[in-house]
């Protein structure tokens, strides 16, 4: 229930003056600006005296309100024109004393943020003092008393707004009502009134399924602590639901509105629930490749709660369609192709083109709703909004993984390699608009130790002895797939990696974000200049330690053209003009010319002519 | 268990397929060449067994963490110190015959990048399988011990050979090549027995995308234990399997077209069987 103290938050709001006359409880409301409204006095209307609940003395109904869905149907024009089935008893009401119409919504969600419901009327004389109470009512009945007090005429509307709630604090369920305002003016027996007409509705979204022909699914590796993985579903990627015991899809049992899912920033595990995937109550992130239009389908709920069971929606109504529109806190309004909404009913939109560039942005959503009172014509806003937020990842292309692999690891990239990506990018200021940009974003991450990135990806090390090792064996490249999974998971393979962890890893991330064409490169044995292993401290020229040659029996990296211009995340050349000698000078293999003198991969890496082939991309676990 | 898929997992296309016959041998070449340069002509053969029960072992002062069974990789268990922080991994190939277990050894010799040699188990004083070759790390550090015992290739790794104290490679080698010992060898030319799917039956082939398949599974350990199921949900449809309260594998759909299913069982000694099965997917 209203009360005095929220009215002068409200007043204060409106940027309304007031002040405080006999009765404490009194007050003065000014006209705020830009509120205005036309009112019409129906003179068929003739006010209730009846101050119980369910009135239950003879009275003179307004026809209209006898049937509210008839009332509907018959008054769209005059509602949007703040309507007005009101009465005063004009007969016996001096002409220096009046209350008339002002403004008060026609639709409303109270559980909608924002959502007020504010009540306004203007009487008059100025400086006339009134005792007023406003009424909820259902069919005569009274639900609850909005607001009661005495206040004075001023030059504007008196303004009070409403919670939505009744004496006990709890929301009123959806259905038709009608704002009573009964105002006495003070010292006299008469009674003015004023009815708006009011439907209660509950709005809200329960899933939301994104979609395009450049959208992907995203994958995670891990349920829990076991390895797993898991598409996004793309039957809706945003789901809030009532789960097994919940009463309704909108509303938590309590008959509050059940709060949308923030989205899963889990990189490696999906949200449980139990041991089990969660099935009802999540919000995952979403991937398109740069520069695409998102189509988004919403579902809207059915159903909601009065705190104790639950209860239809409370639209569509009669005559009167409801829309919904979507807006990015930019302003941005996304496109709505089918934007009507219906309880259990779906509606879509397109959004703008996303970045052009590969990573990740939040994307904040702002859902209001209009309904319209003519069918269509016009539409008026219903107060209040529904805000989601969304986690968006950009990728160059379409994913690419190994021919005729199959499972759901290949559904789409990997939560945690876009999101990797979009950390190395942002802390190197590498533009990803373009496939170098990501290979050299994705590299220089990978090897780490440059800038911002102290250590290399989840601080794993160059595989030698020197170092902590053994003799290079692969920890995570096992043949025919590459186990990204356990290097991404704290290195649970162990903390050291050689050259075929490296390369076969990069190979399918990059594959991944969409840069076509990756391939591994096996190279034959090499004699090794000084180079820098992955999460070595420095350059060395005794890879093995003091007894053993300086070199590889095999090496291997990856490229994206056939062996024209290498990368390699597992070492750096030394590009000091002299690469037989210490110091080095950090040269990133980053689409490095293969075979180009001073600059080229094999000369700066190896004494003698090296020998390779193309490998394709391993598979992925 | 696996490597050459062919000989160790060999996967069947449908159910009925698990008793087909296992396509011809292909050695990879770098694989092919490790053996030759690690004199693969002149290593022992012992005898073909069943498995080994890594999900039973055991290591003394190290506590076992879940059996990570994800083929074609090989059979995984790590073992985490009293803090919990894993130290020791055991990787496990049971093969099909004493070759592929060869040839997997290989394939660890041939992941290599330095030219010089591993030395064998024998000139570390590693007492473990046939055959055996040990990865150095520091001086008096072992990061990894490789080895066949038959049909069976194991390579238990140090996580990471840096940290105190130095868990006891050797000891660790020791305990899994007896755990293979403990289990009765085979007839030769017998293949350890993998296991088998009675029963792969969802309770529709089409449904609407957000459907529930339930699954009706059987598959029959021939170590007598529960085996451990992996699922492989291949598009374009998408979903997952999971099991419901009642303990039923129910397949989830979340994503509209056809979905091949494939169920991989690991029985308690490490071989591996699969079947699949196929649903069609409708969008709503």
């Amino acid at each position: 229930m209203m009360t005095n103290g929220a009215t002068v938050k409200d007043a204060r709001e409106l940027g309304t003056a007031r002040r405080a006359c006999d009765d404490s409880r009194c007050t003065q409301v000014s006209r705020p600006k830009g509120l205005t409204g036309t009112a019409t006095v129906d003179k068929n209307a003739v006010a209730l005296k009846d101050p119980s609940p369910c009135g239950s003395r003879r009275r003179k109904e307004n026809p209209h309100m006898a049937d509210p869905g008839a009332l509907r149907g018959l008054t769209l024009s005059l509602v949007l024109a703040w309507p007005v089935f009101a009465q005063s008893e004009l007969d016996a009401t001096p002409l220096s004393l009046q209350l008339t119409a002002e403004s008060c919504p026609r639709v409303v969600d109270p559980k909608l943020s924002g959502a007020a419901v504010d009540v306004s009327y203007v009487l008059a004389p100025v400086s006339a003092p009134f005792m007023t109470t406003i009424t909820l009512r259902q069919g005569g009945c009274v639900v609850t008393t909005l607001w009661s007090g005495c206040e004075f005429a001023g030059d504007g509307p008196c303004v009070h707004a409403w919670n939505g709630r009744d004496a006990a604090g709890a929301y009123v369920p959806p259905g038709a009502y009608t704002v009573h305002v009964e105002c006495v003016p003070h010292g006299s027996p008469q009674v003015l009134t004023v009815d708006y007409p009011l439907d209660v509705v509950r709005l809200g979204i329960r899933a939301m399924a994104w979609s395009g022909p450049k959208e992907w699914q995203m994958v995670y590796f891990k349920m829990g602590a076991l390895y797993a993985f898991f598409a996004t579903p793309a039957l809706h990627e945003y789901f809030a639901t009532a789960d097994a015991g919940d009463l309704a899809d909108l509303d938590l049992n309590s008959g509050m509105p059940r709060p949308a899912p923030a989205p899963h920033a889990g990189l490696a595990s999906p949200p449980l629930e139990g041991a089990n995937y969660e099935d009802d109550n999540y919000n995952f992130p979403l991937c398109y490749v740069a520069g695409s239009t998102p189509t988004l389908t919403v579902t809207f709920g059915s159903a909601c709660t009065n705190g104790s069971a639950a209860v239809a929606a409370g639209y569509p109504l009669l005559g009167m369609p409801i829309r919904c529109h979507a807006d990015e806190s930019n302003g941005t309004r996304w496109t709505g192709i089918a934007d009507i909404a219906i309880p259990g009913g779906t509606a879509e939109y397109r959004g703008p083109p996303q970045r052009l560039d590969v990573g990740r942005q939040e994307l904040a959503i702002r859902w209001s709703w209009e309904y319209s009172p003519d069918g269509g014509a016009t539409w008026a806003p219903i107060p209040g909004y529904f805000d989601t937020q969304h986690r968006v990842y950009t990728i160059l292309g379409a994913p690419r993984f190994a021919s005729g692999a199959s499972g759901s690891q290949y559904a789409g990239p990997w939560v945690e390699v876009v999101d990797d990506l979009h950390v190395w990018r942002s802390a190197l200021g590498i533009d990803t608009s373009n496939a170098h940009g990501v290979v050299e974003a994705l590299i220089k991450g990978f090897a780490g130790q440059i800038g911002p990135l102290p250590t290399a990806i989840e601080g794993v090390l160059y595989d030698t002895n020197v170092l902590g090792g053994d003799g290079g064996a692969s920890h995570y490249y096992v043949g025919s797939v590459v186990q990204l999974s356990r290097l991404l998971d704290a290195h649970s393979n162990g903390v050291f990696v050689n050259c075929s962890d490296c390369a076969a890893s990069t190979a399918t991330m990059l594959s991944m974000l969409g840069v076509a064409n990756v391939q591994l490169q096996r190279l034959g044995s090499m004699t090794l200049r000084a180079i820098r292993g992955i999460g070595a401290p420095s350059y060395t020229l005794l890879l093995w330690g003091s007894a053993f040659p300086h070199g590889f029996s095999y090496h291997h990296i990856i490229t994206r053209n056939g062996g024209a211009e290498v990368s390699d995340a597992c070492l750096w050349v030394d590009e000091d003009g002299n690469p037989n000698a210490l110091p080095g000078l950090p040269g990133y293999n980053v689409d490095r010319p293969w075979n180009a003198p001073q600059i080229g991969y094999m000369g700066l890496a190896a004494a003698n002519q090296v020998t390779f082939t193309l490998e394709a991309i391993p598979g992925l676990q | 268990m696996t490597t050459i898929e062919s000989r160790r997992c060999w996967i069947g296309s449908a159910l009925a397929a698990q008793d087909e016959p296992a396509p011809a041998r292909k050695v990879d070449a770098h694989v092919a060449a490790a053996l030759r340069s690690y004199g693969e002509q002149t290593w022992p053969h012992g005898a073909v067994r069943a498995g080994l029960p890594l999900g039973r072992l055991e290591l003394a002062g190290l506590k076992a963490g879940e059996c990570d069974f994800a083929p074609p990789a090989p059979w995984v268990r790590r073992y985490a110190d009293a803090a919990g922080a894993p130290i020791v991994m055991i990787e496990a190939v049971v093969a099909v015959d004493i070759a592929s277990a060869h040839e997997q050894l290989g394939a660890w010799l041939a992941s290599r990048t330095d030219p010089t040699p591993a030395p064998t188990c024998k000139t570390q004083g590693v007492e473990a399988g046939e055959i055996g070759f040990v990865g150095l790390s520091r001086p008096q550090r072992i990061a990894w011990i490789a080895f066949a015992r038959g049909n069976v290739a194991v390579r238990v790794l140090c996580l990471d050979p840096r940290v105190d104290p130095h868990p006891d490679m050797p000891g660790i080698a020791r305990t899994i090549d007896q755990a293979i010992l403990a289990v009765p060898p085979l007839g030769k030319a017998t293949a350890p027995p993998r296991p088998a799917f009675e029963r792969l039956l969802p309770d529709r082939t089409s449904c609407t995308v957000g459907d529930l398949v339930v699954l009706d599974l059987a598959v029959r350990d021939p170590a007598g234990g529960d085996p451990q199921l992996r699922f492989v949900v291949a598009g374009p449809g998408q979903g997952y399997v999971e099991a419901d309260a009642s303990g039923r594998q129910v397949l989830h759909t979340t994503g509209a077209g056809a979905i091949t299913l494939c169920v991989q069982a690991c029985g308690a000694l490490g071989t591996v069987a699969e079947a699949t099965t196929r649903i069609e997917v409708a969008a709503r």
